[in-house]
């Protein structure tokens, strides 16, 4: 604010500087921002921190002497999957194993939690009608995204001092590095929330938004796979893995991506600053208008399920089969490049199988039934989020009983896994048979993926049990238990827990080194029954949400 | 006459709040009922409970044959309900959500879901998401209105409603009166209950504090009467059954409690009565006087409710 008082008539005349009312109510913003996403902000600064802690800890106990470092380093770069993630290994000290294992992971984390974060708060908050009511006040142009920016870098900064200190303090790696370490993935994570920033300003509802902006942290995080080394420079993990903060440390590299924060800030400046409420360069591909009638199969609760969320379902489904053909071509294509190295072998061993391209289709096939979980659990979360945004009551207000109303919602959520697996089966086996002509990988892809059924299900079956019993808990139970069972999959994999522990979590029965047996899906295909059945009687007992 | 609905002492609480606290409630056969209270008196407690989506904490209520949270699913296919706050699913229209409600629903008439959409001049082909506030209303009104029902459940239903539609919404209510129905209609408009309501109950803190007809509610309280005589008036302070007397040279203003307003009329007519209006107590000032008792936080004690 200019100190010199000027007359009004000068002042309507205009002299066109910086307009300090294009800031107006910053703090107050700031604050607000803080005061509503406090404990988002404490888990996400909790996960960046804990990341490398994690790392530094399991790899330390891994690879407690210089000898099996220095095998580590030869299995990695064996590794082609490993190589094009996170590049090669820089050097062999357990500190350069740790940044260079967490750097991606680092990078993910933080970027994504910006993203979503950037976005929840504008694109959001303006689809829902919040902007507007918080427009109308004493609110500048620029205020809302310059908020968001400075609470997004101040929760970064934590993460870095945080993560520092803890490499340093906790790992005891050299104070310098670490904290250079904690920068760098700091300002990419500044740099992850201006992008969201720009995606919301431009794209015209939030899901458009954030499927863009995830889009382009994929890009900039993952390009190895597609990218070669000598165009890696160009991308936020091709930066890193110039960094090397403990050997040879590049001090100027946060520079980079705040320069890039620099330029996304601006750009979202000029679009907020000259578009309308509501409005967005991108539109949103679904439209405003529609069917002036329902059509013949909305006529019921299942029918509703579909016309709401059957699109999500064939977009998923479409994307895993694509993925899945492009795995499976590719791992048999690993055949020829790998199959003779020492550390491959060793793989093969542990996970039984003759070919380098066999091992590594089952080991995607896994992943990839792991990532159903998710889609799973988002529809069965799906009647908890109807009740609770009051479109459960009118439908229950007619004929429709509870049981109906919830066998329609969660029918639907069962059956996307059943159409899912088989895709990511289907996909697999085509690409695995078209690439080595062996056309009976298909069928038992197929049912190798159809297996895993029962284990999405039985994630299902706790969310419904919970939302029967607990509604409110439903959502942080749900995903509690999937983040959970993946976790055991890591201490697994890690020898930390053993095979009967490991075994009780759905995640168990499915993976690559467990010899499957007929037993354990059955068992978990009845457990999901008898959640289904907890969470409906629960459910048909209760009151309604108000 | 038959009681459409009927509900005896009911307790609903939610946590440390006595949402209902012994509510007592009749509607009968063919009547529009007003149910009226400010908000968080209990009136979409009472409703949700009728509904069978709240179950009752204590006492007894009464649906057409059935009971309310048993039989739901068969009660719900003879009624139709509005909420009172309307969310929509985003991505429906306006049109595929009123099939939906009304498919739901069972009986639905579509000839009358298009007559409907066309006296509401309601745009069935926009998405809920760009809908204001009282085109969302309009989409569960019509949804509702198609449907056969002999029973209809009104929370709030004209909120957002601009007059032209209100008028509409009245209209439509009355030829269902004509035809039969029966409706309980949560309001606090007390301007549309006065035009359309047989009967009104009047809530307050989860209990109902006063029921009855226009007229008999009416009979409670007192008449306003404003005079101008040709002298001044003497000793009126005196007359039995007189209050709020205010003279103003030979204006004359006071209330006159039922059944002496023939007594006052004939002592100011000793003055010579020059020119006289009396109006019986208007809705708004039978409701305030329910919510502007001193210390009216507590429970009205049962001796205010319905004795005369």
């Amino acid at each position: 604010m200019s100190g010199r008082p000027t007359p009004r008539p000068a002042a309507a005349s205009g002299i066109r500087a910086v307009n300090p009312d294009a800031l107006a109510g910053t703090g107050t913003l700031v604050r607000f921002i803080v005061r509503r996403d406090r404990l988002l902000i404490a888990a996400w600064t909790a996960v960046a921190v804990a990341l490398p802690l994690f790392n530094a800890y399991s790899l330390t106990a891994l690879l407690p002497t210089h000898d099996t470092r220095a095998l580590f380093a030869e299995a990695t770069a064996a590794n082609p999957l490993t190589a094009a993630l996170l590049g090669p290994l820089p050097d062999t000290s357990i500190e350069g194993i740790v940044v260079w294992r967490s750097g991606v992971q680092s990078l993910i984390v933080v970027g994504l939690a910006a993203l979503l974060f950037a976005i929840r708060h504008t694109r959001a908050d303006e689809d829902a009608g919040r902007r507007e009511l918080m427009a109308g006040g004493a609110v500048g142009r620029h205020t809302l995204v310059t908020a968001v920016v400075i609470v997004a870098a101040a929760v970064n900064l934590a993460v870095a001092v945080l993560v520092a200190a803890a490499l340093a303090l906790g790992a005891g790696y050299a104070l310098g590095g670490s904290l250079l370490f904690g920068l760098t993935v700091a300002a990419c994570g500044t740099m992850f929330a201006a992008g969201g920033l720009v995606a919301a300003q431009l794209a015209q509802s939030a899901a458009l938004a954030r499927s863009g902006a995830v889009a382009l942290l994929v890009a900039g995080v993952l390009p190895g796979i597609a990218v070669p080394d000598d165009k890696m420079w160009i991308f936020p993990a091709g930066w890193l893995r110039v960094l090397r903060p403990y050997a040879g440390a590049q001090w100027w590299l946060p520079l980079v991506p705040l320069a890039v924060t620099a330029a996304l800030v601006l750009a979202a400046y000029a679009v907020s600053a000259r578009r309308d409420l509501g409005a967005g360069l991108l539109p949103d591909r679904g439209g405003s208008t529609g069917p002036v009638r329902a059509g013949r199969r909305l006529g019921s609760v299942g029918g509703l399920a579909w016309r709401l969320h059957g699109g999500q379902v064939v977009t998923w489904a479409l994307t895993l089969t694509t993925m899945s053909v492009a795995v499976g071509w590719v791992s048999a294509s690993f055949d020829a490049r790998f199959g003779s190295l020492d550390a491959a072998r060793e793989l093969l061993g542990r996970l039984g199988h003759e070919t380098m391209g066999d091992a590594l289709l089952t080991i995607f096939t896994y992943v990839f039934c792991l990532v159903v979980a998710c889609p799973t659990v988002m529809s069965a979360l799906r009647p908890y989020a109807e009740e609770s945004r009051g479109r459960a009551a009118p439908l229950l207000a007619s004929p429709t009983g509870r049981i109906r109303w919830l066998s329609g919602h969660v029918a639907f959520g069962l059956a996307a896994p059943a159409v899912l697996l088989p895709a990511i089966g289907l996909g697999t086996g085509l690409g695995y048979g078209l690439a080595t002509g062996r056309a009976e990988a298909i069928l038992a892809q197929t049912g190798t993926a159809l297996l895993f059924a029962p284990a999405t299900w039985t994630f299902a079956g706790v969310a419904i049990a919970v939302y029967g019993l607990r509604p409110r808990l439903a959502v942080p139970a749900a995903w509690a238990s999937v983040l959970i069972s993946a976790g055991c999959v890591a201490l697994w994999e890690a020898r930390t827990i053993g095979r009967t522990a490991f075994l009780l979590t759905p995640f168990g029965y499915g993976h690559p080194e467990v010899s499957p047996e007929v037993a354990a899906p059955v068992a978990y295909a009845l457990l999901a029954a008898l959640l289904l059945a907890v969470g409906g009687a629960a459910f048909a007992r209760r009151d309604l949400l108000t | 006459m038959e009681s459409v609905i009927s509900a005896t002492g009911l307790v609903k609480t939610f946590g440390r709040t006595r949402a209902l606290d012994g509510l007592d409630l009749r509607v009968a056969a063919g009547e529009i009922h007003g149910y009226l209270g400010p908000n968080g008196a209990g009136k979409t407690t009472t409703l949700r409970v009728l509904l069978g989506l709240l179950r009752a904490d204590a006492g007894e209520a009464r649906l057409l044959d059935g009971d309310p949270w048993r039989d739901a699913v068969r009660l719900h296919r003879r009624l139709a309900y509005v909420p009172g706050d309307v969310t929509l699913w985003d991505d429906l229209t306006g049109g595929e959500t009123i099939d939906l409600l009304g498919r739901l629903h069972g009986a639905f008439d579509t000839r009358r879901r298009d007559e409907l959409i066309d006296r509401f001049q309601l745009d069935p082909g926009k998405k809920a998401r760009v809908y204001s506030k009282g085109n969302r209303q309009k989409v569960v009104l019509i949804a509702a209105l198609a449907s056969e029902a002999e029973l209809l459940l009104l929370d709030e239903p004209s909120s957002g409603l601009d007059p032209l539609m209100e008028a509409e919404f009245r209209d439509c209510l009355a030829e269902r009166r004509a035809q039969g129905t029966t409706i309980l209609l949560s309001s606090h408009i007390l301007a549309e209950v006065e035009a359309l309501c047989d009967r009104v109950s009047i809530v307050r803190a989860g209990r109902v504090v006063e029921t009855g007809t226009l007229a008999e509610l009416r009979h409670l309280t007192w008449t306003s009467i404003t005079a101008r005589l040709e002298r001044p008036p003497e000793g009126l302070a005196a007359v039995a059954g007189l209050h709020d007397l205010e003279v103003r040279g030979t204006s004359v203003s006071c209330r006159a409690e039922t059944g002496h307003v023939g007594e006052v009329l004939h002592r100011l007519g000793a003055y010579g009565l020059q020119d006289l209006t009396a109006q019986p107590a208007t809705l708004e000032e039978l409701f305030l006087r329910h919510y502007r008792q001193p210390g009216n936080d507590a429970p009205v004690s049962s001796g205010t409710a319905g004795t005369p």
